[in-house]
């Protein structure tokens, strides 16, 4: 190759080079276009700095658990490591909890009543939906029909049953309790459920939701269906 | 050999270097253009390795090349057609022919060399 060829080969390739390097840097650094305006993001501040409060405080109860092992003498260990056990327990929905919340009682509506409608059980997607209504506060704990809602539970209808971790549940009329971490907690979901329309999509299946006052104390049943685990291993210490 | 080499690895480098970013109105443009760069490129190695290779005709077809192929789509955006598919197209099928030329002749030269080393051993 000529001496003058080579140079315009080495121009062209470099011109070549130098817009493949454009495309690259264009296609992999590009990033959308923020078009959020000032509540926007002012709101999803605050969800964050919720979610931070939240992960501190998980920290702080770990951060105790981790003291009270390390404080307590041999003898006291086994005593924490059983209250770690309960809580853990408690918070699976295992044992029972008594706490501020209310009763909901799934009836069928007088209408159909008199007009002698057959009545037939809660469809599995009214109360799906009924229970992500109530899980939009974190927190809250369900017992349906005296069968305690974990998060492990599952709700399906099986052959025309409406069933929550496989237990039929009744046909209305049937209560649903509800707990919540605090009276403010379960006040707010109380006006919450009284605002949406889930009373409405219940009547329209002619049941009629009665939803009592928030009072103090409302005790649940644990769970005693046993639990499948398929993940956690036993840690052994070397 | 080496020193088309080194002006791709410069181009690169001072593309990547640069940190310039082509809006993304334009993109297609660009796309559009490289490939009409390496069609033009690989003409040239084609046409050098047949030895009809012309300067002129490898440097002013570079250019006019990536301007009609820019053209294309810029008409194309306008009229409502997507006109630089027909250049893609186009561009694509020479590409092919041209590395496939390419590749014949370097096997035959390959194989020619082979041949005349066998003979005079």
């Amino acid at each position: 190759m000529k001496q003058k060829t080579h140079w315009k080969f080495t121009l062209i390739l470099g011109i070549v080079g130098f817009v493949l390097a454009l495309q690259y840097n264009t296609m992999n650094t590009t990033s959308p276009r923020d078009t959020r305006d000032l509540w926007a993001i002012r709101k999803e501040l605050s969800s964050e700095k919720k979610i931070h409060s939240e992960l501190l405080e998980e920290i702080r109860g770990i951060d105790q658990t981790l003291a009270a092992y390390n404080a307590s003498p041999e003898a006291n260990a086994a005593n924490v490591l059983q209250d770690t056990l309960d809580k853990l327990y408690k918070q699976a929905g295992f044992m029972p909890t008594t706490g501020p919340g209310f009763v909901i009682e799934v009836a069928p509506s007088p209408e159909s009543i008199a007009l002698g409608y057959e009545i037939k059980p809660v469809s599995s997607e009214l109360l799906a939906w009924f229970i992500n209504v109530v899980n939009q506060q974190q927190g809250n704990e369900l017992e349906i029909d005296g069968k305690r809602f974990t998060t492990l539970s599952w709700i399906r209808d099986i052959n025309g049953n409406l069933t929550v971790s496989g237990e039929v549940v009744s046909t209305p009329p049937f209560n649903i309790k509800v707990v919540s971490p605090s009276k403010e907690a379960s006040e707010e979901l109380y006006n919450q459920l009284l605002t949406t329309t889930i009373q409405d999509e219940f009547y329209l299946d002619d049941l009629i939701l009665t939803i009592s006052e928030p009072t103090d104390r409302i005790t649940l049943q644990g769970w005693t269906g046993g639990f499948e685990n398929r993940f956690l291993k036993e840690q052994t210490k070397e | 050999m080496w020193l088309p080499l080194l002006g791709l690895l410069l181009g690169v480098s001072l593309g990547l270097l640069s940190d310039i970013q082509i809006p993304q109105v334009y993109n297609n443009y660009l796309t559009i253009a490289i490939l009409a760069a390496f069609d033009t490129l690989f003409g040239g190695i084609r046409a050098y390795l047949q030895q009809v290779y012309d300067d002129r005709i490898f440097v002013s077809g570079f250019f006019f090349n990536i301007l009609l192929a820019a053209a294309l789509a810029f008409i194309g955006v306008h009229l409502g057609v997507d006109l630089y598919l027909a250049a893609v197209f186009a561009f694509g099928v020479r590409l092919f022919q041209n590395i496939a030329v390419i590749r014949r002749i370097l096997l035959a030269k390959w194989t020619g060399r082979n041949k005349n080393s066998d003979t005079n051993t």
